[in-house]
């Protein structure tokens, strides 16, 4: 047999080897448990949803505290793809928030409103499930009726 | 006998191929199997990132960092974060300093594991993939402890970072980094990379001389690839990394030729070992406590001027060139990326090569896609 002739078997022979190798590798895992995946959401176990799934810290869909806001529209202004739309009214002698409008579809959630808000109003949640039919519901109105402005200084005063 | 065409025939590889990384296109030029050519079609997925940074403030820029390369954001934000900074004259905390350099290193970690996974799921090898994702998820609940988001974190602000690190960060990065470099490298190693079929497909192919390395531009893994030894952080560090102890891993054919795809290959599997090396020296030196963020003025103007900044990104060396007029957002800023100048070498090497070998080839560049385009 020629040199080419026995390098043929030879690499055949390792690539067998190798591949058994490998393989075993796979078996040790196939035979494993418990396995490394869970169905999503159908195995969570009992009374846990999946905002239990993520961490302290992160990042979901933004919740409004409207008895902290101030109206200072720095989140607006922080916002890089203004996706916070809020407008404050003067009725009569007091300032009200008539709009605090969020559009979860743009949100890119970078976290710099929640960062600037001077009083914690605006806050993430854990909610991620934002699947819906009309992405028009993903635009989330946080105010049904206008809100007097909180006033957190002025409240000390009185005190 | 028949009488068989024997012209060029040219094909369209992409925009929607599964090996090509994201959307890219090429226009191949073969005859038969073996090709003549292969171009690259670039810019379906240009956003424009470069001109958003005109119209932005500087603080708010940092998100669109993530999106230049979203298998390494936590890189991309720290060298934005880095020319910034140099640029202004700030100083930031010794402990900020630390954490950049362990989200950056985790991230550089995530993203080779991503990169090689899916150069092998090119070749037909699904079951590495799974293998490095299963490590990746947990990456992504380090940094999703850590900063709340799992692929653009958005860590790294201009004079510091956003959150201090969480109860038992550190001993959940070190359990981290010491499964990676004592058990995963080396069970994948035996899995994949010394699988001789592997081995068979990658040497040889897709050959990168040092010296037309350099005269392409090639950065990162891949100049290394070619046995280059030049890697930022050694040769112009910035941040802590001259505090940090590590070696630059180079190609020196280990199978086959000097500068083929498995040397390319090769180098980021070393890489992830270093990686571990630096973070876990980083989590020894950083300070228990301690300010996490300098605070920047509210309308944040930096002076006047010009700078470069070059960062190392998992996919080379990451440029900002960054012009202020003094204004509250940039004049200018362009942005060099890794992936963008490995894309004109493959014009080249792909020359003479088979259909089949291109994945290899594009697979071994460990291209993605928006960061060509941005």
């Amino acid at each position: 047999m020629t040199n080419e002739g026995v390098r043929y078997f030879k690499n055949i022979r390792e690539a067998i080897l190798t591949t058994a190798k490998g393989m075993k590798i796979t078996l040790k895992y196939w035979v494993k448990e418990p396995a490394i995946t869970i169905e999503y959401p159908d195995r969570l176990g009992k009374g846990r949803t999946a905002e239990d799934l993520v961490s302290e810290r992160y990042r979901g869909f933004l919740k409004l505290d409207p008895s902290k806001c101030i109206g200072c529209l720095q989140c607006m202004r922080a916002c890089p793809i203004d996706c916070i739309l809020i407008k404050v009214e003067k009725i009569g002698e007091e300032r009200y928030l008539t709009r605090f409008d969020v559009d979860q579809s743009k949100c890119m959630y970078c976290g710099l409103c929640v960062e600037v808000c001077p009083t914690g109003a605006i806050t993430f949640s854990k909610r991620f499930e934002g699947a819906c039919y009309d992405i028009g519901e993903l635009c989330i109105k946080h105010l049904q009726e206008p809100v007097s402005v909180a006033r957190p200084k002025a409240k000390k005063k009185e005190e | 006998m028949a009488h068989f065409l024997t012209e060029e025939m040219i094909l369209n590889m992409g925009p929607h191929h599964p090996s090509t990384h994201g959307v890219l296109r090429f226009i191949l030029q073969t005859d038969g199997e073996m090709m003549r050519r292969a171009v690259p079609d670039i810019g379906f997925l240009h956003r424009g990132i470069e001109k958003i940074a005109e119209l932005v403030p500087y603080q708010s820029f940092m998100p669109f960092t993530d999106r230049i390369d979203y298998l390494a954001s936590a890189c991309c934000n720290l060298g934005y974060a880095v020319t910034v900074e140099r640029l202004a004259g700030i100083e930031i905390p010794e402990k900020a300093d630390y954490l950049r350099i362990i989200a950056a290193e985790l991230t550089r970690i995530g993203s080779h594991l991503i990169g090689l996974g899916a150069l092998l799921l090119d070749l037909g090898a699904v079951t590495p993939f799974v293998h490095a994702l299963r490590e990746r998820e947990t990456f992504n609940d380090l940094m999703e402890a850590l900063c709340g988001a799992r692929l653009t974190h958005n860590y790294v602000r201009i004079g510091g970072v956003s959150h201090d690190e969480p109860p038992s960060f550190r001993e959940k990065t070190r359990k981290f980094i010491d499964h990676i470099e004592n058990e995963f490298i080396d069970e994948f190693n035996e899995l994949a990379s010394f699988n001789t079929i592997f081995i068979n497909r990658m040497v040889n192919v897709g050959v990168i001389s040092p010296e037309q390395a350099i005269e392409h531009c090639l950065v990162g893994p891949n100049l290394r690839g070619s046995g280059v030894k030049y890697d930022v952080r050694k040769n112009d560090p910035y941040s802590i990394y001259d505090r940090l102890d590590f070696d630059v891993p180079v190609g020196h054919g280990k199978f086959g030729t000097l500068g083929d795809c498995y040397d390319r290959y090769w180098v980021r599997v070393e890489e992830v070992r270093e990686s571990c090396r630096i973070i876990r020296q980083a989590l020894d030196q950083m300070p228990e406590s301690g300010a996490i963020r300098t605070k920047l003025t509210r309308a944040f103007k930096p002076p006047k001027g010009e700078i470069y900044v070059r960062t190392e990104c998992p996919r080379g060396e990451m440029g900002f060139y960054l012009i202020s007029d003094g204004g509250a957002s940039p004049y200018r800023l362009k942005i060099r990326t890794g992936s963008f100048t490995s894309m004109a070498i493959i014009s080249e090497v792909s020359q003479g090569v088979m259909v089949a070998d291109l994945v290899a080839i594009i697979g071994s560049f460990d291209i993605v896609a928006p960061e060509v385009d941005r």
